[in-house]
């Protein structure tokens, strides 16, 4: 992603919630986005609002008009408004939540499940890497010119607010050293054992804790804003005080809490892994080695420096190593050898040589990487590279290996002619189809001819009267609904690669149908991948295409894919017209909420693969973004309800008949928990979980399959909250409260 | 019709529905035609006329196909363009703040701010224009005005981001030329 698009994505995101009215602290972003969300502040600062006396005569109008009926309704105005009443045209939303059950034995039969049934071409699995220079230059050509419609990091950043979650690892830890805790929490991850980048880590004696960009809401101040007139102005935001007017990384003694204190600062601040005595800092571009085994005075081992066109996708510490995961944008002109980063300004570069490319001609736009990284010096160990385009990576990484997933789909040029010959004819005129036939054969980008074919369409459109126009427009958009939905698993697609964890090699790629939301869609259990995927929503090709597409297009898949990354087994076109929100694999079980608008909750019973059956159906309204297994038969939910943060307690044990054992609607809008599963945190043995909001940090206990709210601490903006032995660290911005997890009093309490 | 047929108690519940309908998407319209015409007379015209068609029209809205918002839009954005065919001698933003000094913001200060606006604004491309107006104008999420656009929505983000640091940065000029 180049930096601009990177920047106006984040400057997206601040936007939307500056129009919300929300309070967004500018004090962690770079000068010029603060620069620009402070202008975008004092834009709406000076809002017009359309006056009163003109708002209420024209709703009187209306009303008459539509009281005397005047509006020639065929059908009756209030009758049809009546029936589009309850859909969320005004925000009613609710949820659906499929739970998939795969029961025993339902994903590994393979034969049942008819493979052959898939239409989609599986993009080839062959794999070589290139010969010569010229051979992977004339492979960029050809791919890149397949990729350049094919960016998703929009729907991916959409997509990283609902991220699933994890199973916590707490193992008790005894250590003999008398001073430390016999229990130390660990950030949540997906899968035990490989440990995820987060903002706070502890090896049981320290707390590393770095103020992070990761997003912080405010809530907006309204009782302190300046008094609007007449309702007419949104005031301009207070500065709220900033906690750290320069992000740094805070190491804190922590265990006995009694103890507590500020050991040092590191001045750099992102995402931490910590390693023995090593901690690295992923810091943007720039990743730190620390050497910490004297916390008050840390030291700067080494720095690794990605190069601009290089990003971070992932990072993982698993087994003594680092594993990162980047993307680089290629140059076409000289696209050997690829520039990666440096290592205390040692470059390391990777040869055409190096390179796997599949051996059919995929979109490409990019080259990832796989490094293993020596926590103690930075070096890269072993790395392989192998192409893909860029936007929408996902990485999930099990003991065995890493797999890379990117998303492609095929740009509107490529079927636009063959739609409108078969299912379109009619629509449009003659010289129409004949300037897109000669478009097609055009050696010109397919963004230009997308870009070329929206003119011709357009001039077209304008060309009518008003009437025609909007039956033309309509019809058109009607069939290409339909042509999409039929065609929809051709069209857009993920690559997936696996790269064995043993020799860094790239064992096997291949392709399904669709996106995976997130690392949690993804899932290897004895050999076999696991993979939920949404296909045909319209944000992917609805976008891309002219014509607004109707929004019930997408449905939702499963497929499982064998050692080499063939599908074996599928279940497709769960949740129809909605999209994956969250996905979860226990062994031979997996759970997915899809949710769009309306809100039956579906459980199947796959254990027969050959008869897959609906088994239960429950309405719950909201939606979960991030499930939780306490136990065998529990999941708890996360996710939210209307404009509030919601848990749930799902009793799964029976599949006819899932329950909601339990919810709990916090007074919240937002936690960071909605956006990464690693704010969560579980505690077994007090039966509690801790998600931060952007009010306060709250604990909640889930025993008795009750939720109940222990404690909610308010103050500075709590981020996360760790465990060590029986006391509960809360971690905010500048703050840390220790409190008893058996009375829930506070021990102690850190400003730092 | 059948509307005489209705018990009166689910008139109620769909007038009801009206009023939240017409409540939630009235000031995103008129905000996005203020911001295309910069004329309060001229956006409360046009955006009693949005709503008239979009009653007018309301047989052919499918809730299937598109959020009202959307649908909404798709009409808003008809009518300015119309507006402007039927009126092409009139430059694209009309800047008049005496017309409409009484009705629209009060405040002087804020007033001004927001003709200084206009004025940036209209030193934009049309397709910035367009863009400026719908996000600040009517709050839409970029997925939205993708959609209104025809444009993906890492486009929206993009010339949203460029056009933003455009107007501000022809604002501050102009506010440091003061």
């Amino acid at each position: 992603m180049s930096r601009e698009k990177e920047r106006a994505e984040k400057f997206a995101k601040i936007l939307d919630r500056i129009l919300a009215g929300e309070k967004v602290d500018l004090s962690k972003y770079p000068s010029d986005l603060r620069g620009l969300a402070k202008f975008a502040e004092r834009l709406t600062a000076s809002q017009i609002r359309p006056d009163n006396s003109f708002k209420n005569q024209l709703k009187k109008r209306l009303l008459a008009r539509l009281e005397k009926e005047e509006f020639g309704q065929e059908q009756g105005f209030w009758e049809r408004l009546k029936r589009i009443g309850h859909k969320p045209v005004w925000q009613a939303l609710a949820a659906t939540v499929v739970l998939i059950l795969l029961l025993g034995g339902a994903v590994w039969g393979f034969g049942v499940f008819k493979p052959e049934e898939d239409t989609f071409q599986q993009a080839d699995l062959g794999l070589k890497k290139f010969v010569s220079a010229k051979e992977f230059k004339d492979y960029l050509v050809e791919a890149s010119a397949l990729a350049d419609v094919s960016s998703r990091a929009n729907v991916e950043s959409m997509r990283r607010l609902a991220a699933p979650r994890a199973l916590e690892e707490q193992a008790g830890v005894s250590e003999p050293e008398g001073a430390l805790p016999g229990r130390i929490s660990e950030t949540t991850v997906q899968v035990k054992g490989v440990d995820e980048p987060d903002i706070v880590k502890t090896d049981g004696k320290e707390v590393y804790f770095s103020a992070s960009p990761i997003w912080k809401i405010l809530q907006p101040q309204i009782e302190e804003s300046q008094p609007s007139i007449e309702g007419r102005m949104i005031s301009p935001p207070q500065e709220v005080p900033p906690v750290e007017t320069e992000a740094k990384t805070s190491i804190i003694k922590a265990f006995p809490p009694q103890a507590l204190a500020l050991d040092s600062k590191i001045d750099k601040t992102g995402d931490l892994l910590l390693h023995q005595d090593m901690l690295v800092v992923f810091s943007g571009q720039e990743i730190g080695g620390y050497n910490v085994s004297n916390p008050k005075s840390p030291e700067k081992e080494w720095n690794i420096k990605l190069e601009e066109t290089t990003s971070m996708v992932a990072s993982r510490l698993y087994k003594d190593k680092i594993y990162i995961v980047t993307q680089t944008s290629i140059n076409l002109t000289e696209p050997s050898p690829i520039k990666i980063l440096t290592l205390n300004d040692v470059p390391l570069n990777i040869g055409y040589k190096e390179i796997y490319h599949p051996t059919v001609i995929v979109p490409v736009d990019s080259t990832f990487s796989v490094l293993v990284v020596d926590p103690t010096s930075g070096a890269t160990e072993k790395k392989t590279s192998f192409i893909g385009s860029a936007g929408n990576s996902v990485v999930y990484m099990s003991e065995n290996a890493i797999y890379v997933t990117y998303s492609y789909y095929k740009s509107p040029i490529e079927f636009i002619p063959a739609f409108l010959k078969e299912d379109a004819r009619d629509l449009a005129p003659d010289w129409l189809i004949e300037k897109v036939e000669k478009l097609e054969s055009l050696d010109i980008s397919k963004q230009a001819k997308v870009v070329e074919f929206q003119n011709l369409w357009n001039r077209y459109l304008n060309s009518l009267n008003e009437k025609d126009r909007v039956r033309v427009e309509g019809e058109f958009s009607r069939r290409m609904s339909d042509y999409h939905r039929k065609h929809m698993r051709d069209l857009e697609k993920t690559g997936v690669v696996k790269v064995g964890l043993e020799g860094i090699l790239v064992k096997a790629t291949g392709s399904v149908p669709g996106y995976p939301l997130n690392q949690f869609a993804l899932d290897e259990y004895k050999g076999y991948l696991r993979i939920a995927t949404t296909v045909g929503e319209r944000g992917a090709i609805g976008r891309e295409m002219l014509i607004p597409l109707g929004s019930d297009q997408s449905a939702n898949d499963v497929y499982v894919l064998d050692k080499d990354l063939n599908i074996r087994g599928s279940i497709k076109d769960l949740g129809l017209t909605e999209r994956i929100f969250s996905a979860r694999f226990i062994e031979d079980k997996g759970y997915l909420v899809t949710f769009r608008e309306i809100d039956p909750l579906y459980v199947l019973n796959l254990s027969d693969p050959e008869k897959p059956k609906l088994e239960g159906e429950l309405k719950i309204p909201g939606y979960s973004s991030y499930l939780q297994p306490i136990t065998k038969d529990k999941i708890l939910g996360i996710g939210k309800e209307g404009s509030r943060v919601k848990a749930s307690l799902f009793d799964v044990s029976n599949p006819n008949n899932p329950k909601e054992l339990a919810k709990y609607i916090f007074e919240e809008s937002w936690s960071d928990v909605l956006e990464t599963h690693r704010a969560f945190l579980l505690d077994e043995k007090h039966e509690i979980f801790f998600l931060p909001g952007s009010k306060a940090g709250y604990i909640v206990s889930y025993k008795n399959d009750k939720l109940e709210l222990k404690k909610a601490v308010e103050g500075l903006s709590v981020r996360r909250a760790i465990f060590l032995d029986d006391y509960l660290y809360i971690i905010g911005d500048g703050q840390i409260t220790v409190l008893d997890e058996k009375e829930w009093g506070k021990i102690n309490e850190l400003r730092f | 019709m059948k509307l005489r047929e209705e018990p009166d108690k689910s008139l109620g519940k769909a007038k009801k529905l009206f009023a939240e309908l017409y409540e939630t998407n009235l000031t995103k319209v008129y905000r996005y035609i203020y911001y295309r015409v910069g004329d309060v007379t001229v956006a409360e015209d046009l955006t009693s006329a949005v709503f008239e068609k979009a009653f007018t029209k309301f047989d052919s809205y499918r809730s299937d196909k598109a959020s009202f918002s959307t649908w909404l839009f798709s009409i808003t954005r008809h009518t300015v363009i119309d507006h402007y065919r039927k009126a092409r001698h009139v430059s694209a933003i009309a800047l008049n703040p005496h017309s409409s000094g009484g009705s629209g913001i009060d405040e002087a200060v804020k007033w001004e701010e927001l003709q200084k606006l206009l004025f940036c604004l209209s030193q934009l491309s049309e397709l910035e224009q367009e863009i400026i107006s719908l996000k600040f104008g009517s709050g839409l999420p970029n997925r939205e005005i993708a959609e209104l656009k025809q444009l993906s929505e890492s486009n929206v983000g993009t010339i949203l981001y460029r056009a933003i640091r455009k107007l501000r940065d022809t604002f501050l000029e102009g506010e440091k030329n003061e």
